[in-house]
């Protein structure tokens, strides 16, 4: 028998930016009424959940079915993904097993984050435990991480320092510039200024970038990503009932995933597959989506690429095939990623400018591009647009998803 | 080995390694001022950063290995200028340098660059391995330009 063909029937967000501080799960909340809306389905309809955020455990999920008022019957499948930047590429593998094996019937994608609302809070549990350090806790736990007693006492600034040595050793080996980095967030900014969704939206030039301050070398700041409270959710059911409901179905065809190391040391040894920190395991992941979908690069009309940094997207663009390996700077110069371009990228001006909401980023672009393959995206909108690959980055650049959406 | 002599004990602040059983004698080694790594006993596969099982994907050797004493030489495979601390610990120390050396034996690790200015760091720096001791228990390895 063949596989049934997956499709998402329903997507929704809530605004940007969290000015209220909301928990989380209230954001949840808001973003999977949206997408049920859109989809025209009830609650009771929805019987496979998955929860994307920053939470430690599986836990979210259920306080979100509780916060939804759906506690009081059972669910067949409830669970949470919280490893990052390739959360919603996980969880779209997981829904589609849920889904396949009639397990459930509809499933909802729900991730987000409530920006620096749940810094603030947990910089005021702080004093509650003023002697431990963060390794100190995390010791006490039985857990240990090979980044935390290895990487950690050296310094890094957050995940910034590990993108930069990625970057810095790409710039090394292939001749990659700033200005060809900086290309990437001035695409972003282009196309935010479109979008009142977006955090940030006035017009920036490769100067601007360049000019900007150093966080960690070669980045500037307008090469990192911008936190922002939010959440997104999209709606996941398979070819027999998409076909019965209120929008067009966007069919999901490619669903590929390839883990390598998270440990820096380790990810930057040559492994006898010949991947590195600059030479991905997303090529894996953007083969095996490819191969599902049964089409190639040259068919994407455009591209949803997890921009954490510049150098990340020139670094998928090469892995999901592109461009050739080391050319991703000089493809994204000349404006071939902004709209009007061969290949436009992230159309509602991605984490870089629209703003970055934790895990989950990873679910706005995959609704970013069903909304493009709708044709729902106004003066944003990407002309014909039938084919749209999402990329999802976690770790540093330890991990990899590549979805491939398509319309009819 | 060379000693940082700069480096303090007891007013260390910063987030210090809390060995596990596998990693104490990478740790106690460090503490004579000798860089380590693990050697499979069924393969011979020599890897960095304490671990059970060997590292070669072809070898499922468990708790099967000697600790070797590398010589700590090595080159800057990449790094980044920090321009921002985590914490105020590290302020002071701003623009300070993050990277990762290949070491002479083929295995990579994280560290600091010290010993120069930031701007003198490049890809492929010979460095040589130099001990912060930064608690009782703990001394640091970090590198700093050797000449060839």
């Amino acid at each position: 028998m063949a596989e049934q063909r997956l499709a998402v029937v329903g997507i929704g967000g809530t605004p940007y930016g969290n000015p209220e501080g909301h928990p989380v799960t209230s954001l949840h909340v808001e973003a999977a009424k949206r997408a049920m809306d859109d989809a025209g389905l009830s609650k009771r309809d929805i019987d496979g959940l998955i929860v994307c955020d920053h939470s430690p455990d599986v836990k979210t999920a259920y306080r979100t079915a509780e916060h939804m008022g759906m506690a009081t019957w059972p669910k067949q499948f409830l669970t949470a993904v919280t490893n990052g930047g390739v959360a919603a590429a996980m969880a779209n593998d997981l829904a589609a097993h849920a889904l396949r094996s009639g397990e459930a019937t509809n499933v909802l994608i729900v991730g987000g984050g409530a920006g620096r609302v749940r810094r603030q809070a947990q910089a005021a549990l702080a004093p509650t435990t003023p002697a431990q350090s963060y390794t100190e806790r995390v010791a006490g736990r039985g857990q240990e991480t090979m980044s935390l007693e290895f990487d950690v006492p050296y310094g890094p600034f957050g995940v910034i320092s590990f993108y930069a040595l990625a970057a810095q050793r790409h710039m090394y080996e292939y001749g990659t510039t700033s200005e060809q980095m900086a290309a990437v967030s001035v695409a972003c900014r282009k196309h935010a200024y479109m979008n009142p969704r977006a955090m940030k939206r006035e017009p920036i030039t490769i100067d601007d970038v360049i000019n900007s301050p150093y966080i960690c070398e070669p980045f500037h700041l307008l090469d990192c990503c911008l936190p922002a409270g939010g959440s997104d959710a999209y709606i996941v059911t398979t070819e027999d009932r998409a076909r019965d409901l209120r929008h067009p179905p966007i069919w999901m065809d490619g669903i590929g995933h390839a883990h390598s190391a998270y440990h820096t040391g380790l990810l930057c040894t040559r492994s006898d597959y010949g991947f590195d920190m600059v030479r991905q395991v997303g090529k894996v992941a953007g083969e095996r989506a490819f191969a599902q979908a049964g089409i190639e690069p040259r068919d994407i009309d455009l591209v949803q690429l997890y921009d954490s940094f510049t150098m990340t997207v020139l670094m998928q663009l090469e892995d999901f095939g592109f461009a050739p390996k080391g050319e991703g700077g000089p493809f994204a110069e000349g404006g071939r990623l902004e709209l009007g371009g061969e290949l436009p990228l992230n159309t509602n001006g991605g984490m870089l400018s629209m703003g970055q909401s934790g895990v989950g980023s990873t679910v706005m672009f995959m609704n970013e591009a069903v909304a493009q393959l709708r044709g729902d995206c106004g003066e944003l909108q990407v002309p014909d647009a039938k084919h749209a690959l999402v990329g999802s980055v976690s770790g540093t650049m330890s991990n990899y998803g590549a979805t491939i959406f398509a319309a009819d | 080995m060379a000693t940082d002599s700069d480096a303090g004990t007891s007013e260390y602040r910063r987030e210090i390694p809390i060995p596990s059983p596998v990693s104490q004698p990478y740790w106690d080694a460090c503490r004579r001022h000798e860089l380590s790594g693990q050697r499979c006993r069924e393969c011979n596969w020599l890897w960095m950063y304490p671990s059970r099982m060997c590292h070669n994907p072809d070898c499922n050797a468990l708790d099967n290995y000697d600790w070797e004493q590398l010589a700590g030489t090595g080159t800057v495979w990449t790094f980044t200028v920090n321009h921002r601390a985590p914490n105020t610990e590290w302020e002071a120390d701003l623009p300070y340098v993050f990277g990762v050396i290949e070491l002479d034996e083929g295995v990579m690790i994280t560290s600091n660059v010290i010993g120069c200015d930031p701007s003198e760091v490049h890809i492929g720096m010979p460095v040589e391995v130099v001990f912060e001791d930064v608690s009782d228990e703990i001394s640091l390895p970090k590198f700093r330009p050797r000449s060839t």
